[in-house]
């Protein structure tokens, strides 16, 4: 059984939209899933750079953005409330856990407090669990729920006739039809019908209050009967939503009992009828009482989504049509409402989007750009069919920017592709699709070889793309691929962390501050392309970022430390220090060290005690710049300084797969980098280094003060990871000599084992 | 309908809120909620997506607790502690297997607080309810991430392990001998990565997830036939 829940009130959270949580590393550079430019200008037609990526909902406004521009009409974008309702809004199916679930009950128990209400029997809560094991939850009650309360409380206590205690009672009975949103296991009670002494109007708000008490309670034919009733009194002032609360229970009743479905039509056309005739009859009263105009504008919406629910095809064809004229606004529902149909039709159906793409140009254009992300086989058959689409109109931008996406620089046609260059070439940079052409423009030069008018055009690209953090950082992955020396290399290798999204709520943001990290591919760059004096060149240009310098200035301490090139390590420490004053007093034993031996112990003990390292973090692994150093925890404390001198050392998402990194450039066969490759190859893990070298002091000092914590973090340092060949004798011997020599320590009683 | 024995099950489907489960599996780990840590508040995002007839399977609900992706990871406060221990008891009332899993990825900055968490969730349970924890693999080396766990089973993930991935793969297919051994029982899977095939028998529960990404709901045929080759009874 495949059930589908439908919150009566709020159409947009119908369906949220989730994806894998946890579902792989994320690229921290760059947001692959929505534009990082603020929303405002994205609609408006600052696109940035689009990618394949996106989904449906972020590519059909650019879709009208450059239809638009090619048309050479005004844009008429979507206005930030339709796009929300669209890509983002699942805000009503994430309640608060520590306090009132959503602003919107807030602030009800404020405007109860305010009349002078005591605290009700318990808070609201929106969402109502069902099934046998309550494992699954529906949107009983939503926040325009709370709010329409909230006004109808405002109203009542300005009429002459509101006595306190009728307000009381008011609230009293309001409170039990909330109480119906979520039970909490105990006997509730439902408002009872007033007696007829009290004033009508009074009386009326009472039948209401029992009717959507109902409601609440799923109790759908009392529900129905009681919004009837009142619907057909011509003087109830509650009577347009009560027409409203009346389709809505039969729309929810069907969700709920899984009956929204296209089949068997004979239901299916009965409910629209139904639905159909409250609407126009809504509207009849709207067009007589104005105050009725918002539950017609309800009514309609229910109709749409129930329509969505019930004939998809028909209702997708409409929405397409809305969304492809320029000359109008779409409604504010529309985006909204084809995404999810388009989702829900053709996510898990590829065939059946193949054979429908060729009628509706929406799901054409945005099924081909994304299938530029896709493998050889289906990117090439998008370009071909992007090409032919271009061709039809080459002057537009439209198909340019899939067709640009899609081509392959080894394997498509190279008349096609330079066909497309000379295109894209000929765009003004005032079209929105310039920055993503020219971006792919580089990319595509360097892949046929043309790497000298690639360069020429990387500033262009550049400045196109900075109002997007993570547009100007693929530019930048584009300018590194194209480096030919470290000079060249530099002003492409700090990359700021992108706006964050989660994937689950749709809540997105920009961090706190600015955080500049490496890449995947510039920590590879500097740990495989460098010497370390290019390095130490490296480390002085102030075109990276002070705090990026000073992580480059550690993990060059290391390596240089332990390949015997002393006084660029002094160097390098002396760096760190100058770079950031909170590492003084770390690296100062080092510059105050007489001989090989101190410094190598002053490093040591500043890798375990503070976790300077050597490696090149890169992506989310990157350290934060600010607040105090910690000392690490001395039971902890493991050499893992680094894994290998001779790679980069990435954690998070050191993955260029993942950043979708080009290739780096070739590597230089000078033979001073060759020769400290093969040095730093040697040193080996900073296990099996640390194993050697704490043996050598044990030996050199055998009194040392702390010599049995030493060897205990060399017995845990075996225990896995970056180990050695000869690491279960290495474990074995630093066991050994540590029980051996420490009987009595407690760190010998931490370390029982030894590790294979 | 036949009740299956409850936690004697090898093969568990770990499924995720927006994901059908696959029918073929004989257990469901199933996502009942979503909470999100959000600077010292947080919020919750119950499970939407309804399950089809669990028949006689048995099923394991899952509290997961997303960390604040936006700010360096805090300790938990006494509200958050309080919070996730309720969620965890009041889901832990549906479970069909006896057993709940709190599946939180937390933090070294946290350890202390989330170590204070399970006990509370611990503490709390009732006896008969077992609580499962997933950690992360590399946890499963920290004698001060495992030995105050207080959880009946730890579950380590070996799947998305970045660059050290052969190594760890190599430690899930030759049973985690350098894990401390209480990791050794239960582990996270992908069946791309790690087909049941290699696994060797001190693996007694196997979660395994569908890893893959995007908006896709249902578990590719090929992967399903590999973990659960037959369909269970009705």
């Amino acid at each position: 059984m495949k059930r589908t829940l439908l919150t009566a009130v709020m159409f947009a959270s119908l369906v949220a939209t989730a994806h894998a949580s946890g579902a792989g590393p994320e690229d921290v550079f760059v947001q692959r899933t929505l534009p990082d430019v603020p929303a405002k200008a994205y609609l408006g037609g600052q696109l940035g750079l689009l990618l394949p990526s996106y989904p449906r909902v972020q590519l059909i406004p650019a879709w009208r953005v450059l239809a638009s521009a090619d048309a050479g009409k005004p844009l008429l974008p979507f206005s930030e409330d339709a796009w929300r309702r669209a890509c983002c809004d699942a805000g009503a199916l994430n309640v608060a856990m520590d306090g009132p679930a959503t602003p919107a009950i807030k602030a009800w128990l404020d405007a109860r407090t305010q009349a002078g209400q005591s605290a009700p029997r318990s808070v609201p809560q929106p969402l109502k669990p069902f099934g046998k094991n309550e494992w699954d939850a529906f949107l009983n009650c939503p926040d325009p729920a709370f709010t329409f309360a909230t006004d109808t409380l405002a109203r009542l206590r300005q009429r002459p006739d509101a006595t306190p205690e009728r307000v009381r009672t008011w609230v009293q009975a309001q409170d039990q039809v909330f109480d119906h949103c979520r039970p909490d296991g105990s006997a509730l009670q439902k408002p009872a019908a007033l007696a007829a002494s009290e004033p009508p109007f009074w009386r009326q708000a009472r039948d209401y209050q029992r009717a959507a008490t109902a409601f609440y309670a799923g109790d759908w034919a009392a529900a129905k009967a009681g919004f009837d009733a009142i619907a057909r009194d011509d003087a109830h002032p509650w009577q347009a939503w009560a027409l409203v609360g009346g389709l809505r229970a039969q729309v929810r009743e069907a969700s709920l009992n899984d009956r929204l479905h296209p089949e068997p039509a004979g239901e299916a056309d009965e409910l629209l009828r139904s639905l159909q005739a409250g609407v126009e009859r809504l509207t009849a009263i709207a067009a007589r009482n104005p105050e009725a105009a918002a539950a017609a504008r309800g009514a309609q919406d229910l109709l749409a989504l129930t329509r969505a629910k019930l004939l998809p095809p028909q209702r997708l064809a409409e929405l397409g049509t809305e969304l492809r004229r320029l000359d109008r606004e779409p409604g504010r529902q529309a985006l909204a409402d084809w995404v999810r149909l388009a989702d829900a039709r053709y996510d898990e159906q590829p065939e059946l989007r193949r054979r429908e793409q060729a009628g509706d140009p929406l799901l054409d254009w945005t099924s081909t750009l994304q299938a530029c992300e896709a493998e050889a086989g289906p990117r090439a058959d998008a370009f071909k069919h992007a090409v032919a689409e271009w061709r039809r109109a080459p002057k537009a931008a439209l198909w340019l920017v899939p067709a640009l996406h899609c081509a392959d620089g080894q394997a498509s046609p190279r008349t096609d592709i330079d066909a497309l260059l000379q295109a894209a070439a000929r765009l003004p940079d005032s079209h929105p699709a310039t920055p993503t052409l020219r971006w792919q423009q580089l990319r595509l030069l360097r892949e046929i070889g043309q790497a000298d008018a690639a360069r020429a055009l990387l500033p262009r690209a550049a400045a196109l793309a900075k109002p997007s953090g993570g547009g100007r950082n693929l530019v930048a992955q584009q300018g590194l691929a194209l480096a030919r020396n470290p000079d060249e290399a530099a002003p492409w290798l700090a990359r700021a962390w992108s706006g964050w999204a989660d994937a689950d709520t749709g809540a997105q943001g920009k961090a706190d501050a600015t955080r500049y990290a490496l890449a995947a591919d510039g920590a590879a760059y500097v740990a495989t392309r460098l010497t370390l004096s290019q390095w130490q060149r490296l480390v002085q240009r102030d075109v990276l970022p002070t705090p990026l310098r000073r992580s480059l200035a550690e993990a060059l301490w290391w390596r240089a430390e332990f390949i015997g090139q002393t006084d660029r390590a002094v160097w390098a420490a002396q760096q760190i220090r100058t770079l950031d004053r909170r590492y003084a007093p770390v690296v100062q034993p080092y510059l105050a060290a007489a001989t090989d031996d101190e410094r190598r112990e002053a490093i040591w003990r500043a890798g375990l005690g503070w976790g300077l390292s050597a490696r090149l973090y890169s992506g989310a692994g990157v350290r934060d710049g600010s607040g105090a150093l910690n000392k690490a925890p001395a039971e902890d404390a493991v050499a893992s300084a680094w894994c290998s001198f001779t790679e980069a050392d990435a954690e998070g998402t050191g993955d260029t797969t993942v950043e979708r990194a080009p290739p780096l450039p070739a590597e230089d066969a000078s033979p001073e980098l060759a020769a400290e490759r093969a040095a730093l190859k040697a040193v080996g893990p900073a296990t099996a280094a640390y194993a050697r070298w704490v043996q050598a002091r044990a030996k050199r000092l055998p009194a040392a003060d702390d010599l049995d914590w030493l060897l205990y973090v060399g017995v845990q340092s075996t225990r896995g990871g970056c180990v050695g060949a000869d690491n279960g004798a290495q474990s074995r011997a630093l066991h050994t000599l540590l029980h051996k020599r420490f009987p009595r320590s407690p760190w010998a009683a931490k370390a029982p084992y030894w590790y294979r | 309908m036949v009740a299956a024995v409850a936690g004697a099950e090898v093969d568990i489907a770990w499924v995720w809120d927006h994901q059908a489960p696959p029918l073929q599996a004989s257990a469901w780990a199933v996502t009942v909620t979503q909470i999100q840590l959000d600077g010292a508040t947080l919020t919750e995002r119950p499970r939407t997506r309804t399950l089809p007839p669990h028949g006689s399977r048995t099923v394991i609900p899952v509290v997961h607790v997303e960390p604040d992706a936006r700010r360096a990871a805090q300790p938990l406060t006494d509200v958050q502690r309080q919070a996730i221990t309720r969620r965890v008891l009041g889901v832990a009332t549906g479970s069909t297997s006896g057993w709940v899993q709190l599946d939180f990825e937390a933090r070294p900055s946290q350890r202390d607080s989330y170590h204070a968490l399970v006990r509370d969730i611990r503490a709390a349970l009732p006896a008969a309810t077992k609580l499962s924890v997933t950690v992360l693999a590399w946890q499963c080396r920290s004698a001060a991430w495992m030995q105050p766990l207080a959880a009946d089973e730890v579950v380590p993930m070996f799947f998305q392990l970045g660059r050290d991935s052969d190594a760890w793969l190599e430690q899930a297919v030759s049973g985690g001998p350098q894990l401390q051994p209480r990791c050794r029982q239960a582990a996270g899977f992908s069946p791309s990565l790690t087909p049941p095939a290699r696994l060797p028998a001190n693996w007694q529960r196997r979660y395994w997830f569908n890893l893959q990404r995007g908006r896709a709901t249902a578990w590719p045929a090929d992967l399903q036939q590999l973990v659960w080759p037959t369909v269970p009874s009705p």
